[in-house]
């Protein structure tokens, strides 16, 4: 009886998880009462009427946020990323900052300020939606876009946004492909930031491998410049690629295809991209093999603390690695003039030139906002996205906010002391700029592509064959999500 | 006639009385006894039942986020097909394979030899046998990072010693290198679970009655015979019950290889929880993440049962 009876009772359970299939079965296709009514992209989502029509005040700042907009007590969620002790970037001033503004325009109202770190970002989103929590605003790159506006989680902005930030900032914002738009031109995202793209390299080994910037313009003479850093230096790694998940793979391997004219995910019935995507794909072989097999290993932090201790030569980086640079330094002071060069993305193409590449960082209104708070919510985007506000001077005073030059920012914003960056970052921006564009089904052509982008980096297959595995699972969903 | 009758029925009433009122005494008991269990019951089928169903419900249905929150419908074994048609599924099965067999094995015979050694009479025996628990105390996360960090190529301590004492010319991946990446990664599970095996062991090598090694002896029975025939069989049954959990663990096993490797280079190392995260939070496919679930919990369903029928036959 004892033997008999635990395996009876796992039998018992075996049957109910089975009757548990059938019951799934029967009803399959329900989905959770409360989540919220959203279209198959934004541009359909649930829209309603704005609590305030655009009048005469809306056409500048300063008249529009001395206008009450509601003395109700509406109270609003944004889960944002501002980190109150980054001292550097004014996180807390431009908190308190922009609730003092958005206060003119709601007397009575609150803000909930809630910090969700850039690594939970992705997940918690999602979740958000799922369970109908009533989150008015969250924040993300603009790589995320594409695939929020297909699930439909968010809503369309143009209707709530005031005549002066659509005015300052739209007419810019619209210049598609640009990251803060759904691929259908729907404005979703109320930019915070611009961020640049491009690699830093270190001038200390660049000078001992006796290589010439200038040489670097194009993938064969960066790969070649690369290769005399590996065979007369000591650094055997000379670029690191972040090999080490999905996720950071793509962050790096997919700026290089537009040197060959070409995103990661653009694949066309026709074909016609084959060629400029396979010099692409083998700008970025080659760039892989130069190195020993640690990078396959590596993440973003390995990356970087592998060029500050210079043992590589360079990082595909972004403008925002200027803080985290920052902070791996001792002495405060890792991108010295004197060790970091900046070299805009050499050209895999004869048709091309050397270039930058930048995407957008900023607030996005999810549906799950209820619809008496997505105005408030809306103003509140507006007053955050307004560079008045990101670049509040540590005095508490505000610069212009047209005509702004680098030195400006840098004055405002960054100790003057790396004036020398803003100067390189200037030159950097005369080359050509490449809007790096999201992709239809990017998660799905990632989780595809990532073991053989891997396979390739390792030598087991070869670019052509990249191409046509990842081809023959991108085309279809490309197509579907269309 | 009528009297003896009418005896019969008062007592036949009097035993169904007493029958009906231990009857009804032990209903009571047993609706008691429910009533305690149910908030129990409700709880597990809350924490537990609900997610399992809701999972069972994802795995036959179509839902992949990026297609829209709403996009949720039934596909039947559509899932499971995506699972059988993913070109690195024979990879995916032979870590998994490879990850459950060693993190269950090794573990097991580096508990069993060090049990053995401090079942013996040693001078300080007792910190010994509390500085083999030393693994066991410390956070997987916690050592998981640190191994990482010991095997790290660049920075890593094993390669400088191993490259300053000229052992090596260049320093090895151990977590890229696909000679190293599974025997770095095993080493790692058998120091951690290690000492869980030392402890369960260890009680069961002190169970065993010293006169059987003591007749043993006067039999003629050597180190390696006394072990075989008077040991093995002593602690057979635990090593048994031992092998099957660390199965069912090792099956579910996620923060290790994660933190190790996250699965790669590529998907090298990536063994089937490591995959529901990555397809469900990082690709948004929840129905296919729930399929490779299903598929798991049934792989440790069957484990449970192997260990219930040997858990029962071991009580018997």
């Amino acid at each position: 009886m004892y033997q008999a009876a635990p395996v009876r009772d796992a039998r018992r359970i075996v049957l109910a998880l089975l009757g548990a299939i059938a019951f799934a079965g029967c009803s399959a296709g329900a989905t959770p009462s409360q989540q919220p009514s959203a279209g198959a992209t934004a541009s359909t989502a649930s829209e309603g009427p704005a609590t305030t029509s655009p009048s005469a005040t809306d056409t500048t700042y300063e008249g529009w946020i001395n206008t009450v907009a509601s003395t109700d007590p509406v109270k609003i969620r944004i889960v944002h990323q501002f980190d109150p002790n980054n001292a550097a970037e004014h996180h807390q001033e431009t908190m308190d900052h922009a609730t003092a503004e958005w206060k003119k325009r709601y007397p009575n109202g609150d803000i909930s300020w809630e910090l969700v770190g850039w690594g939970d970002i992705d997940q918690k989103t999602p979740a958000f939606v799922q369970a109908g929590d009533n989150v008015d605003i969250t924040y993300n790159w603009g790589g995320a876009t594409e695939n929020w506006c297909k699930a439909g989680f968010l809503v369309p902005l143009e209707r709530y946004m005031p005549a002066w930030w659509t005015g300052s900032r739209v007419a810019d914002a619209f210049k598609t492909p640009a990251n803060d738009l759904c691929s259908d031109g729907t404005l979703v995202m109320a930019a915070w930031s611009v961020e640049s793209q491009f690699f830093l390299l270190r001038k200390d080994i660049l000078a001992q491998a006796g290589v010439d910037p200038a040489t670097l313009s194009t993938c064969d003479g960066f790969i070649a410049g690369m290769q005399a850093i590996a065979d007369k230096t000591s650094v055997k790694t000379p670029v690191a690629l972040s090999l080490g998940s999905d996720w950071t793979t793509m962050d790096d391997v997919s700026f290089l295809w537009l040197g060959g004219g070409v995103s990661f995910g653009d694949f066309r019935a026709d074909g016609s991209e084959k060629d400029a995507w396979i010099k692409s794909a083998t700008f970025a072989r080659d760039l892989a093999k130069l190195g020993p097999e640690a990078q396959l290993s590596w993440q973003h932090d390995d990356v970087n603390q592998a060029y500050v201790s210079g043992i590589v030569a360079g990082i595909q980086a972004g403008s925002w690695y200027f803080d985290t640079m920052t902070a791996l330094d001792p002495s405060g002071k890792t991108f010295r003039d004197e060790s970091t060069l900046l070299v805009p993305y050499p050209s895999c193409s004869s048709d091309m030139a050397p270039f930058h590449s930048s995407n957008y960082t900023g607030q996005y209104m999810l549906t799950t906002s209820p619809e008496a708070n997505r105005q408030p919510a809306a103003d509140l985007m507006a007053i955050l996205s307004d560079t008045k506000t990101v670049f509040l001077k540590s005095d508490s005073t505000i610069p212009p906010t047209i005509g702004w030059t680098a030195a400006d920012r840098l004055l405002t914003a960054h100790n003057k002391d790396v004036g020398w960056w803003w100067a390189q970052l200037d030159s950097v921006h005369k080359a050509k700029k490449v809007d790096y564009p999201g992709f239809p089904a990017r998660d799905q052509i990632t989780a595809a592509a990532y073991p053989y982008v891997i396979e390739m980096a390792q030598g087991k297959i070869t670019p052509e064959q990249l191409y046509d595995k990842v081809r023959a699972v991108a085309l279809p969903l490309i197509q579907a999500a269309r | 006639m009528v009297r003896p009758l009418a005896n019969a029925k008062v007592e036949l009433s009097g035993r169904l009385r007493g029958v009906l009122s231990m009857t009804s005494g032990r209903r009571r008991e047993g609706l008691i006894g429910v009533a305690l269990i149910v908030p129990a019951l409700g709880l597990i089928f809350l924490v537990i039942g609900l997610p399992v169903i809701r999972a069972l419900q994802l795995s036959v249905n179509r839902y992949q986020i990026t297609e829209g929150i709403n996009s949720e419908h039934f596909c039947g074994i559509c899932n499971f097909i995506a699972i059988l048609d993913d070109p690195f599924l024979a990879t995916y099965v032979r870590n998994q394979i490879l990850f459950m067999v060693g993190t269950t094995f090794l573990p097991i015979l580096f508990g069993l030899g060090v049990a053995l050694l401090l079942n013996r009479p040693l001078r300080l025996r007792w910190v010994w046998r509390a500085v083999v628990l030393v693994p066991w105390t410390m956070p997987v996360a916690a050592a998981a990072v640190t191994w990482r960090w010991l095997f790290d190529q660049q920075w890593g301590i094993f390669n400088y010693y191993l490259v300053s004492s000229g052992a090596v010319d260049k320093s090895v991946g151990f977590l890229t290198d696909p000679v190293w990446l599974w025997p770095s990664i095993l080493l790692v599970s058998a120091w951690m679970w290690f000492p869980y095996n030392y402890v369960a062991i260890l009680a069961a090598l002190q169970g065993i009655s010293p006169d059987l090694y003591e007749a043993g002896r006067m039999d003629g029975t050597n180190a390696w015979t006394a072990f075989r025939h008077i040991t093995l069989p002593a602690i057979r049954p635990l090593l048994a019950i031992l092998i099957i959990l660390g199965l069912i663990w090792a099956s579910n096993d996620f923060t290790t290889i994660f933190l190790l490797t996250q699965g790669g280079p590529g998907v090298e190392s990536t063994t089937v929880a490591p995959l529901v995260f990555k397809t469900l939070v990082r690709y948004y496919d929840f129905g296919k993440a729930a399929a490779i679930g299903v598929v798991m919990m049934a792989v440790s369903v069957g484990l449970a049962l192997i260990y219930l029928r040997r858990a029962g036959s071991e009580y018997q």
